[in-house]
C-alpha cells in the first residue's frame, strides 16, 4: 500500500489506530509526507467543486425530440448550428396542441433524425403533439407522419432516415421529407355543418371554432417566447458593436494588441481571433504545452489589456488531452468592466462564444496533430 | 425533468464515458422508459433513481470504452489584479478533470460518483455488485493517485 492511499485512509479515518498515529508523526516530521498530505486535503476539496455543465442545448432537444431515434455522435463543435437547429425542435416539443378540437395528431412509427454540421432551421408540416406530454409511443414515433423540412442557411446537414440512408443538404438548400402516402394532414378540421343549422348557430358554432383557434395560436406563441427564451440564455443575443465604446477597446485596437502581443511572445501562436460580433475573442496557442503552460501564458494574457483604465479581461483555458498528446488553449477577452460580467447579455453571449469556440478549436486541433490511420 | 437533471447526468457521462452524447441518450431512453416504475413517494428521489440507472449503464458501457480527447473549458472571468488566484485554481481544477480522465474505470466511477454526486459508498457497492469494502479500497487508491498526478503537475 502506498503513502498517498494511507493518507486517504487515514482522511477517512479507516486507518487502525497505532498505524494512524505514526502517520501522523511522519506528517509532523516530514516535509515530504506534509506536503503530500495538504495535495490529498485540496485534492478532496476540490473534487466536489469540478464545474457542472449543461449538456448541449441540441443534445436536450434529440433527448426530447427522439428519445428513440438512432443514435449518431453529436458534435460539441457544432454547439452554434445545434444549437439553432435545436430551436426549431424545442418550439416543437412545447408546442401545444391542447384545445380540445384540435384533433390528435396521427403518431406513426419511424423516427427522422437530423445532424447539423452549421446552421439550420427546421419545421414540420403538420407540426407535433409535445412528445414531453406524448406517451412512449408516440415517442417513438415522434416524427411519423409529418414532412419535415430542413433548411440549411450556413454548412450542411444530413438527413437520416428510420432505414439508415441519409440525404446531405448543404447551404442554401432545402430539403423536405415525407413518407407514403404521409401527406400533410390539416391540423384542425372545421367541422362539418349539422343538417338543418339556423344561420343563427352557424354564427356560433364558427365564433366558437375562431375562439379555439385564437386561443391555440396564442398559447403557442407564448410557449414559443419560452422556448426561445431558454435558448437565448444558453447562446446569449448577438451583440452589435457598441458606437460609444471607450478608447482602445475597438476590434482594430485588438488587433493591434494581438500583433504586439505575437511579437512580444513567439513562444505562442494565434489560433483563431473572432471580431464578428462584440467584443473581440482572441485565442492563443502555446508551442509549448507540459506543465505550466498556464503560468507561462499569463503575460500574454495581461498584455492584452495593458494600458487601457481600469480593463475587464477574461481568460478561459481549455486542455484537450488524448491520453498522449495534449493541446492547450488560452481565450482571452477585453472589455469594459461591466461587460465581462457573466449576468450580463454580453457577458453571456461571449462566454458561450469562448467556450463554443475553443471546444471547436480544441477538437479540430488534436484530430490535426492526431497520427494518420494506417 | 431533463433540463433539471440534465446537467447531472451529463457530468456522469462526460467523465465516465467517452462518447458521453450517446450515453446521455441511451440514459433517458432507459429513464424515460422505467418513468411509470418510479415511485414518487418512495425512499428514493429522482435524483438519486436517474443516477442509479446512469451509473448501471455506464458500467454496461465500460466493456466499449475506447480512448478519446477530453476537453477540459473553464471560462474563469478574473479581473487582473485577482489572475494569479484565478489562475491557479483553474490551473487546478483543469489538472484535476484531466488526472480524473487517467483514473481506472471503477476508480473514477467511484471517486465521481462518490465526491462529486454526492452517493453514499453502500450505494455504489450495492450497483457494481461489490462489497463496500471493495469500494472503499478504490476510492482510497484513486485519491493517492489522484494526489500523485497533481503533485506531479505542480
Amino acid at each position: 500500500m502506498s503513502l498517498n492511499e494511507d493518507l486517504s485512509r487515514l482522511l477517512a479515518g479507516d486507518l487502525p489506530a497505532a498505524q494512524a498515529e505514526a502517520l501522523r508523526q511522519r506528517i509532523a516530521m516530514d516535509p515530504e509526507v506534509a506536503h503530500a498530505w495538504t495535495a490529498l486535503h485540496t485534492v478532496v476539496d476540490d473534487l466536489p467543486h469540478l464545474p457542472e455543465e449543461a449538456p448541449p442545448v441540441a443534445l436536450d432537444a434529440l433527448v426530447l425530440g427522439f428519445a428513440t431515434a438512432p443514435r449518431r455522435p453529436f458534435s460539441a463543435s457544432t454547439a452554434l448550428g445545434g444549437a439553432l437547429a435545436a430551436a426549431a425542435l424545442i418550439w416543437f416539443a412545447f408546442r401545444p396542441f391542447g384545445a380540445t378540437e384540435l384533433p390528435k395528431p396521427q403518431v406513426d412509427p419511424g423516427d427522422l433524425l437530423v445532424d447539423v454540421d452549421g446552421i439550420a432551421r427546421i419545421s414540420m408540416n403538420p407540426p407535433k403533439e409535445s412528445p414531453m406530454n406524448a406517451s412512449q409511443s408516440a415517442l417513438a414515433g415522434a416524427l411519423g407522419g409529418v414532412a419535415v423540412t430542413v433548411a440549411v442557411l450556413q454548412g450542411s446537414a444530413w438527413v437520416w432516415s428510420e432505414d439508415g440512408s441519409r440525404v446531405e443538404v448543404t447551404a442554401g438548400q432545402t430539403h423536405t421529407t415525407a413518407t407514403d402516402a404521409q401527406e400533410p394532414k390539416l391540423r384542425f378540421v372545421v367541422p362539418a355543418a349539422p343538417p338543418g343549422e339556423t344561420p343563427e348557430e352557424a354564427v356560433v358554432r364558427l365564433e366558437a371554432t375562431v375562439a379555439a383557434l385564437t386561443s391555440a395560436r396564442d398559447q403557442a406563441q407564448f410557449t414559443g417566447a419560452v422556448a426561445q427564451g431558454q435558448l437565448v440564455a444558453h447562446v446569449g443575443t448577438p451583440q452589435e458593436w457598441p458606437a460609444d465604446l471607450p478608447p482602445g477597446y475597438a476590434a482594430d485596437d485588438m488587433r493591434a494588441r494581438v500583433d504586439a502581443v505575437l511579437e512580444a511572445h513567439p513562444d505562442i501562436e494565434l489560433e483563431e481571433m473572432d471580431c464578428s460580433e462584440y467584443p473581440c475573442i482572441t485565442i492563443f496557442r502555446p508551442l509549448d504545452s507540459s506543465e505550466g503552460w498556464e503560468e507561462r501564458m499569463k503575460p500574454a494574457a495581461m498584455a492584452m489589456a495593458e494600458g487601457l483604465e481600469d480593463p475587464g479581461l477574461s481568460v478561459a483555458m481549455s486542455m484537450v488531452d488524448n491520453g498522449g498528446e495534449s493541446i492547450a488553449l488560452l481565450g482571452v477577452t477585453v472589455s469594459p468592466p461591466e461587460d465581462t460580467q457573466g449576468s450580463t447579455e454580453v457577458g453571456a453571449r461571449t462566454k458561450f462564444r469562448t467556450s463554443s469556440l475553443m471546444e471547436a478549436l480544441g477538437e479540430e486541433a488534436l484530430e490535426e496533430d492526431a497520427p494518420p490511420v494506417e | 425533468m431533463v433540463r433539471e437533471h440534465g446537467p447531472a447526468i451529463w457530468g456522469l457521462c462526460r467523465r465516465l464515458c467517452p462518447e458521453p452524447e450517446d450515453a446521455y441518450q441511451e440514459i433517458w431512453e432507459k429513464a424515460l422508459a422505467a418513468l411509470p416504475r418510479f415511485d414518487p413517494a418512495g425512499t428514493a428521489s429522482l435524483r438519486t433513481w436517474l443516477t442509479t440507472i446512469a451509473h448501471r449503464h455506464l458500467i454496461d458501457r465500460d466493456r466499449r470504452r475506447r480512448t478519446r480527447g477530453i476537453v477540459v473549458s473553464l471560462g474563469e472571468r478574473p479581473d487582473p489584479a485577482g489572475l494569479d488566484e484565478s489562475l491557479d485554481r483553474t490551473r487546478r481544477i483543469a489538472h484535476l478533470e484531466c488526472a480524473i480522465q487517467r483514473l481506472p474505470e471503477a476508480h473514477r466511477r467511484a471517486v465521481v460518483l462518490h465526491h462529486l454526486h454526492g452517493r453514499p459508498l453502500e450505494v455504489i457497492a450495492q450497483v457494481e455488485g461489490v462489497a463496500v469494502g471493495t469500494i472503499k479500497s478504490r476510492l482510497h487508491r484513486a485519491r493517492a493517485r489522484l494526489t500523485e498526478l497533481l503533485l506531479g503537475s505542480a
